[in-house]
């Protein structure tokens, strides 16, 4: 009985969440609000059974993705950021693709049969999540290192084209 | 184990009290404190500090670009650190290529800091 | 029926919470009266002596005088920021709090992910600082902010990596689980076959608590008191007491990760029998107490770090070495040591 309460408890606040983000003016408190809905994401996560997945989304998305782009205020002073006025046009734009996303997440959960589903023991489990990428899926594994050496090489490009003006 | 779509994170329930304490607790201290502290503000009393000196003009201009590779280069190395720590829980359970794939990821990641460090990202004076 | 159950686990949690949290509050308090004596004492001083006898009613005289201090927010501030960043740092602080066992079978939240919890804990507190440092409206507190902001992050990677390495041993999360592994383990502490991945933990614990010698925001002579500038009052007292909260968390880290928590290793056992009668706890205790006077002793022995020195110390020696440490751990433990 407690978790459906929890589920929509945790969908009202999602909606609510995202309404909110869009009627902010200011991009300190839209970092504020999206850090929350990543935080909350987590602990959608951990409903679903993955603890793993919970630490992991709190430590790379809320902990270092978004940190990333909250050092993006120390790069620009506000006014730069207030010259486009993201509360009118952009909201219509952005709410298609959303709510096309939400509809047919709705039309899922309604024809799927929950019962028929049998979650793999790497959902709970880490040692069977890891035997599953590592042992199985090797080559993404190995690919996504070179993934991971793209910014870094960036960073070098990014620092030579700023260095006249630094 | 409990079926997926019944299953409630019981233990996190003490995670989930600890926060509330620590946030009432600092929410509190700040409430009681309101009661008996002064109060008596005047305009120079909350003018920013800066050495005695009248500001300046606001603080948020455009600060050197040198602390954005420290971010970039955390987020990169923090989804090493995740991708790390389920290979270390399951390491009894890996095969030979399970065990080398991770060994080739570290390299290839060292190999990209020592790029990097030689092309002195993080030497604070290059000129 | 269940909801009675309930209540009572929650009561019994609520009563858990209030033990640790008094006893490690009790504890911070007096480390600042400790700190400031044998730092006094290191330097040819008395330190803290007009309050109570020997000063020992110092920590409650700072405690009313920052809660009866007046509340200053800056003219520019970004108000709601700059008032809930304090509370962001000390939540968090407090929290990692939860998943540290005091005693084999004391712990509040005896979850799957403990030390990830911790990590996590400690990657959320950051944007205590920056959003402390930026709302201030003050050129200090906003470089301040900056840089200890830049510093907590860097510093975080050789830390996990170096606790990557502790948990590869123990092959678990859970830190009941290692301190048994290292229990059973031939060394009898992760310190010996670890010492380099130990080393930089040590080092990055100095770092993720901004004490000395890196105590970059409070580099007086160049950026005043960093992104705690414009804070006073209680609010400034709640960014202190996070440190000295995250004081004890990081020595019981240290403790439980490299130091067989509240075990006694096996060779020492056999070389001295009776020590097999010292209770668990004050085991525990010893050990900690030891690391907390550590930070004080070196706050009192290094001189102060430059930025550009610490960053290049981070970057160019601590991750290749707890890497290396890393890679040592995982290719003995496949060779079968």
């Amino acid at each position: 009985m407690a978790r459906p309460l929890f589920m929509s408890i945790f969908l009202l606040l999602f909606l609510a969440l995202f309404l909110l983000l869009f009627r902010q003016k200011k991009v300190v408190y839209q970092f504020l609000v999206y850090l929350v809905m990543m935080v909350l994401l987590g602990i959608v996560y951990l409903f679903l059974g993955s603890e793993f997945l919970m630490a992991f989304q709190i430590i790379v998305y809320a902990g270092a993705i978004l940190v990333m782009f909250l050092f993006f205020l120390y790069l620009y002073p506000e006014e730069e950021f207030k010259i486009q006025d993201m509360r009118n046009s952009t909201l219509i734009k952005t709410l298609i693709p959303s709510l096309l996303f939400v509809i047919t997440l709705i039309l899922i959960l309604f024809t799927f049969d929950v019962r028929e589903y049998e979650a793999s023991a790497s959902v709970y489990s880490v040692k069977e999540l890891a035997k599953l990428i590592y042992n199985q899926y090797p080559l993404a594994i190995f690919l996504l290192a070179f993934i991971l050496t793209y910014p870094m090489i960036a960073i070098y490009l990014l620092m030579k084209g700023s260095e006249s003006d630094d | 184990m409990v079926r997926p779509d019944e299953y409630v994170p019981t233990n996190y329930l003490s995670v989930l009290i600890m926060v509330i304490v620590g946030f009432i607790f600092g929410l509190g201290g700040l409430i009681f404190g309101s009661f008996v502290r002064p109060r008596f503000y005047y305009k120079e009393k909350l003018v920013p500090y800066e050495c005695g000196n009248e500001p300046s003009g606001l603080p948020w201009q455009k600060i050197a670009i040198r602390y954005y590779p420290i971010a970039i280069l955390f987020a990169v190395f923090d989804v090493e650190l995740g991708l790390i720590y389920p290979w270390t829980v399951g390491f009894s359970g890996l095969t030979s290529t399970g065990f080398l794939v991770m060994i080739g990821f570290l390299l290839v990641l060292l190999l990209g800091l020592v790029y990097d460090l030689k092309k002195g990202i993080l030497d604070w004076h290059r000129r | 029926m269940v909801s009675n159950n309930l209540f009572l686990e929650i009561l019994l949690i609520l009563i858990k919470i209030a033990v640790v949290l008094g006893i490690v509050l009790l504890h911070a308090a007096y480390t600042v009266y400790a700190e400031r004596k044998i730092i006094g004492r290191m330097q040819a001083r008395l330190g803290p002596t007009e309050v109570g006898p020997y000063g020992l009613l110092q920590p409650i005289a700072d405690l009313l005088k920052l809660l009866t201090k007046e509340d200053i927010i800056p003219l520019e501030a970004e108000r709601l920021i700059f008032l809930v960043a304090p509370l962001i740092v000390l939540t968090f602080a407090i929290v990692n709090l939860s998943v540290i066992p005091f005693h084999p079978s004391f712990i509040i939240a005896d979850v799957n992910i403990g030390i990830l919890l911790i990590l996590a804990g400690a990657s959320l507190a950051v944007y205590g600082i920056i959003l402390g440092g930026w709302s201030s409206g003050s050129k200090y507190s906003l470089l301040g902010g900056l840089r200890s902001a830049a510093q907590v992050l860097s510093y975080e990677i050789p830390l996990g990596m170096s606790l990557a390495g502790v948990i590869l041993a123990a092959e678990s999360f859970k830190l009941s689980d290692i301190v048994n592994h290292q229990a059973q383990s031939f060394f009898g502490m992760n310190a010996i076959p670890q010492i380099l991945g130990f080393i930089v933990f040590l080092i990055c614990a100095f770092a993720e608590t901004n004490r000395a010698p890196f105590d970059l925001p409070e580099a007086e002579s160049e950026l005043v008191a960093g992104y705690v500038t414009e804070y006073s009052g209680f609010r400034m007292g709640m960014f202190f007491l996070a440190e000295y909260i995250s004081i004890y968390v990081m020595s019981l880290l240290i403790v439980h990760c490299y130091f067989g928590g509240w075990t006694l290793p096996g060779w020492l056992l056999t070389i001295f029998p009776p020590l097999k009668f010292v209770p668990a706890p004050l085991i525990l205790l010893i050990k900690v107490y030891f690391f907390v006077f550590l930070f004080i002793w070196v706050r009192a022995t290094y001189p102060r770090y430059r930025f550009d020195q610490l960053m290049s110390m981070c970057w160019k020696i601590l991750i290749p070495v707890s890497l290396l440490n890393f890679l040592i751990v995982a290719f003995l433990k496949r060779g079968g040591f």
